[in-house]
């Protein structure tokens, strides 16, 4: 039996274990790519991976419906273990309904405690800013020392509107952006990738995995880990190359080249580490392109 | 099914250039000119709505639209005087569409300088169905200007469109579009609208498919990048 299955039956009974079990399959319900929790998960893995880039420390990891009562997200690092409840509705209170939130919350804590768990926190995220601040300052005692309340936005389903009418998620996106001032179509595309990633993570994994994996499977959006030193991908020969061009500005930021001219705009579709630059690179040294036109025909 | 809208039924000329289109399947030549009229027909469409400003027009398309239905409108535009209103921005759409999320990255861009203010958008597009591409498109352009009203303009849209589209929009953005199109379709099969432009755009115009019509450089784009900057070597052969 699983240790987390074990402890809530040891700690809590069998009734418990099985409406946490009950809980976590009534959390695949709604349509994937439009569900908030899909949409929470991938943002979250996003600010995780924006507060460690460039850190030499291990990762903290992801993870969706997990077993458990406050079980919507998880994220553990080596310091903490925050656990996530997410409520995209228009009224709910810590003392409702058959299973109140308090219980809930205080059972997680109970049971993350007693598993060693470091630093348990239990957060409740909702998708209306007045019933985070109604709920915020109502939270019981019992469990007011290990929890919050956060708000973040649905967009009513869509990514694109989510990302439009929130400032603050365009913040921590842009910081993932493969580009430097990315537009907001781009953010858009950062959050979608991460969600779709996150369906090939059922069980979760390590936040720098999931963005690596996101990378490779869809490398139009996101900055690159591979690349923490641009100029040991370059070629010789190459930026002398480009220097012939007529018109033709470029650059290398976030592990990506990027070029523009006369209008046109690129950024190379792979970041530099990757042999589809290397094959580009060595094209544009051996034909010595003078125009845009030469240039473009050398693009992949 | 399909049903014209208005603006189908008082041009029964371009209902017919529409209806047209799915019997072009293998004369990419003629699909490309009949676009072309298309595009015609669509400025006219539009024309009323622009005469009385003094806006900048600023048109959106994509790679696979610009040198036919693109340039039809723009051609018209540019006849009836507009000629120094009008920006082009084009785009270079890839495609990423599963487990119900729709992705269209902009992989390439060509862009006019556009002002800041009093700027119209016309949002061109051969067939809207799932708005994916129209909507990265004008999330695209509204990341660098606040437009003054947005036309999307397209021969044949898959009904319901206009509100998938709407739903992917702020109300601030979503109240300002005003819909250009000739037929109204209802039926799919797989990703194709029935009967829709007759299939795949980029197929039927000899593009290629999704992955290969991003190789193209329009006419259009090479004609307009000399003549806006300054390229006088370019190439636009």
């Amino acid at each position: 039996m699983d240790p987390v299955k074990n402890k809530i039956a040891e700690i809590l009974g069998a009734d418990a274990l099985k409406y946490a079990q009950n809980k976590k399959k009534g959390g695949d319900n709604g349509k994937k790519g439009t569900r908030y929790e899909d949409f929470y998960l991938a943002y979250r893995a996003a600010e995780v991976a924006v507060s460690y880039l460039g850190k030499p420390v291990p990762w903290p990891s992801i993870h969706g419906q997990v077993l458990g009562f406050v079980d919507d997200v998880v994220v553990r690092s080596g310091e903490k273990t925050e656990y996530s409840q997410l409520k995209n509705v228009k009224t709910i209170g810590w003392q409702t309904g058959d299973h109140p939130l308090e219980t809930d919350f205080r059972y997680q804590f109970q049971v993350a405690t007693a598993l060693g768990e470091p630093t348990p926190l239990t957060d409740l995220v909702v998708s209306r800013e007045e019933l985070k601040t109604a709920l915020g300052v109502a939270i019981p005692d019992s469990i007011i020392d290990h929890t919050a309340v956060k708000y973040f936005p649905y967009g009513d389903g869509s990514i694109n509107r989510l990302i439009l009418e929130n400032p603050e998620l365009q913040k921590v996106l842009a910081q993932l952006s493969k580009k430097l001032n990315p537009t907001l179509d781009e953010l858009e595309g950062v959050l979608g990738v991460l969600v779709l990633t996150g369906f090939h993570y059922p069980d979760g994994g390590s936040v720098d995995e999931i963005i690596r994996a996101t990378s490779k499977i869809h490398p139009n959006y996101l900055c690159s880990l591979n690349v923490a030193d641009v100029k040991q991908f370059i070629l010789p020969g190459f930026e002398n190359a480009l220097a012939g061009i007529t018109g033709l500005a470029y650059a290398f930021q976030k592990g990506f080249f990027s070029w523009t001219a006369f209008g046109m705009s690129e950024t190379f579709g792979t970041d530099c580490s990757t042999q589809q630059f290397a094959d580009f690179q060595n094209q544009v040294v051996h034909r010595q392109p003078m125009t845009i036109d030469d240039f473009e025909g050398l693009l992949p | 099914m399909r049903k014209f809208s208005a603006l189908g039924k008082a041009d029964p000329q371009a209902a017919d250039l529409v209806n047209g289109l799915s019997g072009l399947k293998d004369d990419p030549a003629k699909y490309r000119n009949q676009m072309f009229l298309i595009g015609n027909h669509l400025a006219d469409a539009v024309l009323p709505h622009l005469r009385n400003v003094k806006s900048q027009i600023c048109v959106f398309c994509t790679v696979e639209d610009a040198d036919f239905l693109a340039r039809g409108l723009i051609e018209r535009l540019e006849q009836q005087g507009l000629a120094e209103r009008i920006r082009l921005i084009c785009l270079w759409n890839g495609k990423i569409k599963e487990e119900g999320v729709s992705l269209s990255p902009i992989l390439r861009e060509y862009k006019e300088t556009i002002a800041a203010e009093r700027t119209d958008f016309i949002i061109v597009k051969s067939i809207i169905s799932g708005a994916c591409v129209v909507k990265t498109n004008l999330t695209r352009a509204i990341s660098v200007v606040k437009p003054s009203r947005i036309f999307v303009a397209a021969p044949v849209m898959l009904s319901g469109a206009e509100g998938r589209l709407a739903h992917e929009f702020p109300s601030d953005i979503s109240q300002r579009f005003e819909f250009i199109h000739f037929a109204d379709d209802t039926e799919k099969n797989g990703d194709d609208v029935i009967p829709g432009i007759g299939g795949s755009v980029y197929e039927l115009l000899g593009l290629g498919n999704s992955v290969t019509k991003n190789h193209y450089v329009p006419k259009l784009v090479k004609e307009r990048r000399s003549k806006y900057f300054g390229a006088a070597d370019l190439a636009v052969a």
